[in-house]
């Protein structure tokens, strides 16, 4: 990929994670009372936004990527992903060992975002596809 | 202006057109791009040499550094770079990766295929992937 697409790509998914985190702690706030948002906390999430956007870097290159480099670089991104997001959670007090909840809680929004992330990519292109697709029938015609 | 034609007799004669003019006028270049288009391209095959037509190519690719042209069915090398090619081919050849120039009247099917890419499915049975930095020239190619 490139770095226009990769930066394109790096935009999209930092709104999808904010998001998907102040959604999460959302719904995490019906569970654990007391749970409230701060200008510190939120400065937070937009800090996590912008370095787990900042992962997309990891599907750089200068080549065309071939099937098998591209599951190896999306295997490769998840792992860094969840890592990243989970020691930023403990450096920040969002979660701790001896709350398993809260780390099972995180892993899900990262994989749900991570999935609407990819969904919103996929239907996209389908649209586009079916555009295309549209316009090879009309000039068979 | 005036047009005139003339038949070859002889059947190994190559085949020229001339322009005359006072000077290159945007009309001019795009009946040149559109000769040029229509030239047959050197293709090699063992020992062999052939003329290939446009119309009967599927798709340049490059492979460890040779470009290979690809028709219905089979595969020919010739002795040309891909920019060079894309140079030369215009109308129905589109560049849609790093490494394939595609005639775009083979499409068959488009599909999207693995982070922001395409599959393109031709005539033949055969699939190339069209990458994302090339999609707009495609949107544009199809007038979308």
């Amino acid at each position: 990929m490139s770095i226009r697409e990769i930066l394109k790509m790096m935009v999209l998914s930092f709104f999808m994670i904010v998001t998907g985190i102040v959604a999460g702690i959302w719904v995490i706030g019906f569970f654990v009372p007391g749970l409230s948002y701060s200008p510190v906390g939120f400065g937070r999430i937009l800090l996590t936004g912008l370095l787990t956007a900042c992962l997309f870097i990891i599907f750089y290159s200068k080549t065309d990527l071939t099937a098998k480099k591209m599951i190896r670089r999306m295997a490769i991104h998840s792992v860094v992903l969840v890592f990243t997001t989970l020691s930023l959670a403990f450096y920040w007090g969002w979660v701790s060992l001896n709350t398993p909840g809260m780390i099972i809680a995180i892993i899900a929004i990262i994989i749900i975002i991570y999935a609407t992330v990819a969904g919103m990519f996929f239907f996209r292109d389908r649209r586009f596809a079916e555009k295309i697709n549209e316009a090879i029938k009309r000039r068979r015609r | 202006m005036r047009i005139i034609i003339e038949e070859l007799v002889d059947d190994f004669a190559e085949e020229q057109v001339v322009i005359r003019c006072k000077s290159m006028t945007p009309g001019l270049l795009k009946a040149i791009a559109a000769l040029k288009a229509q030239s047959p391209i050197i293709a090699y095959k063992g020992q062999d040499i052939y003329k290939m037509n446009p119309e009967e190519i599927y798709y340049f690719e490059v492979v460890d550094n040779k470009t290979f042209l690809y028709t219905q069915k089979e595969i020919y090398e010739i002795r040309l770079r891909l920019y060079e090619l894309e140079k030369d081919l215009t109308g129905d050849f589109l560049r849609i990766s790093k490494s394939v120039i595609l005639n775009v009247t083979k499409i068959q099917a488009l599909r999207p295929a693995m982070n922001s890419r395409f599959e393109a499915q031709l005539d033949n049975g055969e699939t190339v992937i069209v990458s994302r930095q090339y999609v707009g020239a495609l949107k544009e190619k199809f007038g979308l």
